[in-house]
C-alpha cells in the first residue's frame, strides 16, 4: 500500500477510522517513528520533537522516508487555534504545518476526521 | 430522525438548528441545558431567547439529570438540544470534584432522549481544533465531549460542521433535505 494521511482535530477517531477502513489491529499502531508497524500515529509529536532539539520536521521526515511509505500516517491538526504568545509554540505549529503539507503532497490519499467521520481531501 | 450539529463559538449552530427544527415540524421545544453561572451567561440566554422568539418553540430548562424533563416531552416533538457541551460540563463537574463517567452517562441520556421523541437536534461545540495541551481536567472533558459526539454521529441521520453560519453534512440525512431547502441546508 501507498502511503495515506489522516488528519483530524483532537479526539476525533482518526486511528480508530483507520484500524477499520484499512483492516488493521490495535496492534499494528504506534506513535511516530514506530519500527514495523502500518499505523504511525501523532506526528504533531514528532514535528514537537524535531524543533525542541532544533530540526526541520520535514527534512527529518524526508530521511525517514522508507519507514513511513506505505504506512498510514496520522496526525492532529494544531494550527487552528490562536497564535500561540510562545516562541517555541509557534515554530512547533508552523513546522508542522508544514509537514503536514509535505506528506499531502507524497500522500495517496488524504482524509480528514470529524467526529468519526471521513472527508476525502485528496 | 436525529440530527447533530456541531461548530465554533459563535458559528450560526443554533440558528441553524432552530431553521431545521421548523422544517421537521410537530411541537417545537427548545431543551437549553445552560445553567447561568454569572451575567455573562445571563446576557447569553437572554439573546438566545429573543432570537427564537416568535419560532414557536417552548422552553425547556434542564442542566443536570436530563432524563427528568422526560414527563415534559410527547412523542410527536421536535426537540433542540442546545447543548451537550454545557450539559457535560455540568454533569462531569457538579461540585468539587470530577465525575469520569459522566460522558457515557449523557451519551446514554441523551440517545433515549433521541428515541422518545420524533425528531431531534443535538448541538455541541467544535473544541478539538488547536495544538494547545490543556491541563489534565480541560483534555478529560476534551476527551468526554469528543466521545459522546462520537457516539451521537454513530446513532444520528445526519451529522454537521457548522462554519461561519454555513453548514456542511459530514453525513447527510436521507428524506430530510428536499427541492429548495437543499440550498439553505448544504
Amino acid at each position: 500500500m501507498k502511503m495515506k494521511l489522516i488528519l483530524g482535530g483532537a479526539y476525533q477517531g482518526k486511528a480508530t477510522w483507520a484500524a477499520s477502513a484499512f483492516g488493521l489491529a490495535q496492534t499494528e499502531f504506534g506513535d511516530f517513528p514506530a519500527a514495523g508497524k502500518w499505523g504511525q500515529c501523532h506526528l504533531e509529536r514528532f514535528s514537537r520533537a524535531c524543533v525542541e532539539s532544533g530540526k526541520d520536521p520535514v527534512a527529518e521526515m524526508a530521511i525517514l522516508e522508507p519507514m513511513w511509505r506505505s504506512c498510514v500516517l496520522i496526525s492532529r491538526e494544531i494550527g487552528c487555534g490562536v497564535v500561540p504568545l510562545d516562541a517555541k509554540e509557534r515554530l512547533w505549529r508552523e513546522a508542522h504545518g508544514r509537514l503536514l503539507r509535505y506528506l499531502a503532497v507524497e500522500a495517496e490519499s488524504v482524509v480528514r476526521i470529524f467526529c468519526g467521520l471521513p472527508e476525502v481531501l485528496k | 430522525m436525529k440530527l447533530l450539529l456541531i461548530g465554533g463559538s459563535k458559528s450560526g449552530k443554533s440558528a441553524l438548528a432552530q431553521e431545521l427544527s421548523k422544517a421537521l415540524g410537530g411541537r417545537l421545544c427548545y431543551l437549553a441545558t445552560m445553567e447561568a453561572a454569572d451575567a455573562e451567561d445571563r446576557d447569553r440566554i437572554a439573546r438566545h431567547r429573543q432570537e427564537r422568539a416568535g419560532w414557536g418553540f417552548v422552553t425547556i430548562e434542564q442542566a443536570r439529570d436530563l432524563e427528568h424533563c422526560f414527563s415534559q416531552l410527547t412523542p410527536d416533538d421536535t426537540v433542540l438540544l442546545d447543548s451537550v457541551t454545557a450539559l457535560l460540563a455540568q454533569e462531569m463537574f457538579d461540585g468539587l470534584g470530577m465525575d469520569a463517567t459522566a460522558g457515557a452517562r449523557i451519551a446514554k441520556q441523551l440517545l433515549a432522549l433521541g428515541d422518545r421523541v420524533k425528531h431531534v437536534i443535538y448541538v455541541a461545540d467544535q473544541i478539538f481544533g488547536d495544538g494547545m495541551e490543556f491541563e489534565e481536567w480541560t483534555e478529560r472533558y476534551r476527551f468526554q465531549l469528543a466521545m459522546v459526539c462520537r457516539t451521537l454521529a454513530k446513532h444520528c441521520h445526519g451529522v454537521a460542521e457548522v462554519t461561519a453560519g454555513i453548514l456542511q453534512w459530514r453525513r447527510i440525512p436521507e428524506g430530510l433535505v428536499t427541492g429548495s431547502e437543499r440550498g439553505k441546508f448544504g
